[in-house]
């Protein structure tokens, strides 16, 4: 950690105006034993929008995190976090731009809720902050609604709690762009409406979110822009709306699928055949 | 989460102004866990420390009261309070203090260590002798009295052990590692092979050895602070303050790295940097200690754990309350080991093995259920 305290005049925590580019693949590629994974995926997402990835299973959803966050390197292409390549970023600068929620978490040891949240602070170690960790810290725990678990030991928390604890500490990094791979996947009905609120409230404020879902209505409610992939390969990109049509959703999952809208509003409504 | 109370707005309105977002209390600070206990735990323990050690300063074949232990000791640091004979003297600086000082620095190197490898590999289970770190280390000081090496002067020895000790570190860890973690039943297998490796070779070493290396061979196998001496203590220290001086600094790195490898990376932890110092210097401490007292198993297995169930697994805290309580558990069960049979000595590695080993079982069990099964 000393090492990054030497930079410490060098990073840049300026926060981002609403539709400036937050990340942005370009023509990406990652292949694994000579089969693409990801194939030739450009995208954009700006500070402000919420993008939801969907596809089917082994569609590479995983993948294309994996390369947008810098946890993968692509064989093929760029990936941008603020205009800069990823790999010029120092470990720690890149935890100060972009906050990543895996699928699941397991914690070594058994910490607290409490000292779990307070990791997701480590990159700010040393530089001021204009709200205090303490306050940071308690209003994160009482957004994802876990306050009550403070001091409880991680492992000893249901998955649905596991995965809320898990949000909290990547939203009391606070970094501008954030990656959340199915969120919702560990929650009732109520926190996985409570999730993806909070994720649209942090997108109100200039946060640029990419959210791996599987839920098409969830991601028709709640993002901005719907992003397809098939085979690796991006299918369509584009508003709720555009994306999810009957014909491009069956064909996607080889299923067939109806999109109606819910009685009285325009909100699309979801269905496969049955 | 129920104070986001806005609805939600239909997408693709960039252009809305953002709307006050009620964002929980900005009160209401988070009370410190109340199970934790850290605040008292440094004290009382350097306390006990002290008591310790000027009980058993004072035990053994030869009584002396603590009064003059107190006095003799305070006597070298200048202050001139009460007498001390010269034949209690003699025993106190010659004999006992060697003793006691060396199984202080033995331990805490011993307990640190633990926590530290612990800390780096992930898992609990980590701990110089199951994984074969010590045996590591004792080879290479074996081999080095047998070969007769002196390259390093009076620290050849120290030096050799600390090499086995890194190496079997490094191999270990490369063979049993995934993600960052280490998964019990690859750990533990692959301490089983580096221990029948390193004692294979150690036995072709005893094999070789004339009279005078075997007695220090044995010596090796057991584990034992009976040889103290002051030049021994000095051959110890620099390794010791290196280690017990820097290991604090990677506290919260080791905190972090319970989220595995990749979650310490989205944090900003360069987890490559932080394995590879904690990694060199818990060889150190190993190895160090391997090469004054033996192999002493189970005190880097034992004592994290203990502080861990007083005060959580904070590394802040962890790591220097596990370098005082393994010092303490070492100093009580040398004093043990010296006076439960006396005048016979019983060997400190094969007291600690005795308490250790069954504690491990335990352990084992419990991670084995917690983890459903031999993940």
């Amino acid at each position: 950690m000393r090492l990054l305290a030497r930079s410490r005049s060098a990073i840049d925590r300026s926060t981002p105006e609403i539709g400036a580019v937050g990340v942005e693949a370009e023509d990406v590629t990652f292949a694994i034993g000579g089969r693409n994974l990801v194939d030739g995926v450009s995208l954009t997402v700006r500070h402000g929008e919420i993008v939801a990835v969907l596809g089917p299973n082994g569609a590479g959803k995983s993948t294309l995190l994996g390369l947008l966050t810098g946890d993968l390197t692509p064989h093929h292409g760029t990936v941008r976090i603020a205009g800069r390549p990823v790999p010029d970023y120092a470990q720690r600068e890149l935890a100060l731009r972009r906050g990543v929620l895996p699928q699941s978490v397991t914690l070594s040891f058994p910490f607290t809720v409490d000292e779990v949240v307070r990791m997701g602070r480590a990159p700010h170690a040393g530089l001021p902050s204009e709200e205090s960790e303490d306050t940071i810290v308690a209003r994160c725990l009482a957004e994802t609604d876990v306050a009550h678990l403070a001091d409880r030991t991680y492992p000893s928390l249901s998955g649905g709690e596991r995965a809320r604890v898990s949000l909290a500490r990547v939203l009391a990094q606070g970094a501008p762009v954030l990656f959340l791979d199915e969120p919702t996947a560990a929650l009732d009905l109520k926190h996985t409406e409570d999730v993806l609120r909070l994720a649209r409230a942090r997108a109100r404020l200039g946060d640029a979110v990419v959210i791996v879902l599987h839920d098409l209505n969830l991601a028709a409610a709640y993002a901005d822009r719907i992003a397809l992939l098939a085979g690796g390969r991006l299918v369509a990109c584009g508003v709720p709306d555009e994306v999810c049509t009957a014909p491009v959703l069956s064909d996607l999952y080889g299923h067939p699928v109806e999109v109606l809208r819910r009685p009285g509003t325009d909100e699309l409504l979801i269905l496969p055949s049955r | 989460m129920a104070t986001v109370t806005e609805r939600q707005e239909p997408a693709g309105e960039p252009d809305s102004p953002p709307p006050a977002v009620e964002l929980g209390p900005p009160t209401a600070p988070v009370p410190a866990a109340p199970r934790r206990h850290g605040r008292w735990l440094m004290p009382t323990l350097v306390l006990l420390l002290l008591a310790t050690s000027i009980v058993s300063a004072g035990m053994g074949a030869f009584e002396i009261p603590s009064d003059q232990v107190l006095y003799s000791a305070l006597h070298h640091l200048g202050l001139d309070v009460g007498h001390v004979s010269e034949a209690n003297e003699a025993v106190l600086w010659n004999i006992r203090f060697p003793r006691i000082v060396l199984g202080i620095m033995v331990g805490a190197c011993l307990g640190c260590a633990g926590a530290a490898m612990q800390g780096v590999f992930g898992n609990p289970l980590a701990e110089p002798g199951v994984i074969g770190v010590s045996s590591g280390a004792a080879l290479g000081a074996v081999g080095a009295i047998v070969l007769g090496v002196s390259a390093f002067g009076s620290w050849t020895v120290t030096a050799f052990a600390f090499i086995g000790g890194l190496l079997t570190t490094l191999f270990v860890y490369l063979l049993s590692r995934s993600d960052g973690r280490t998964e019990v039943v690859t750990l533990v297998l692959t301490g089983i092979a580096i221990n029948a490796l390193a004692g294979a070779a150690i036995g072709l070493f005893t094999f070789v050895a004339d009279d005078a290396e075997l007695r220090s061979i044995t010596f090796w196998n057991l584990g034992s602070v009976g040889g103290a001496s002051w030049r021994i203590i000095g051959a110890l220290a620099p390794f010791a303050v290196i280690g017990l001086l820097i290991l604090p600094r990677y506290a919260r790195a080791l905190d972090i790295m319970a989220l595995g490898e990749r979650g310490a990376r989205h944090l900003g932890v360069d987890t490559e940097r932080v394995r590879v110092v904690v990694v060199v210097l818990s060889a150190t401490l190993v190895g160090a200690a391997v090469a004054a007292a033996g192999v002493i198993t189970f005190v880097g297995l034992v004592v994290p754990h203990i502080i861990r169930l007083i005060a959580g697994p904070r590394h802040r805290l962890l790591l220097p309350a596990s370098a005082v309580l393994g010092a303490l558990v070492t100093v009580a069960a040398d004093l043990a080991a010296r006076t439960v049979a006396m005048p016979k000595e019983v060997p400190l590695g094969v007291l600690t093995a005795l308490i250790g080993a069954p504690f491990f079982l335990w352990l084992l069990r419990r991670t084995r259920s917690r983890q459903g099964g031999w993940a």
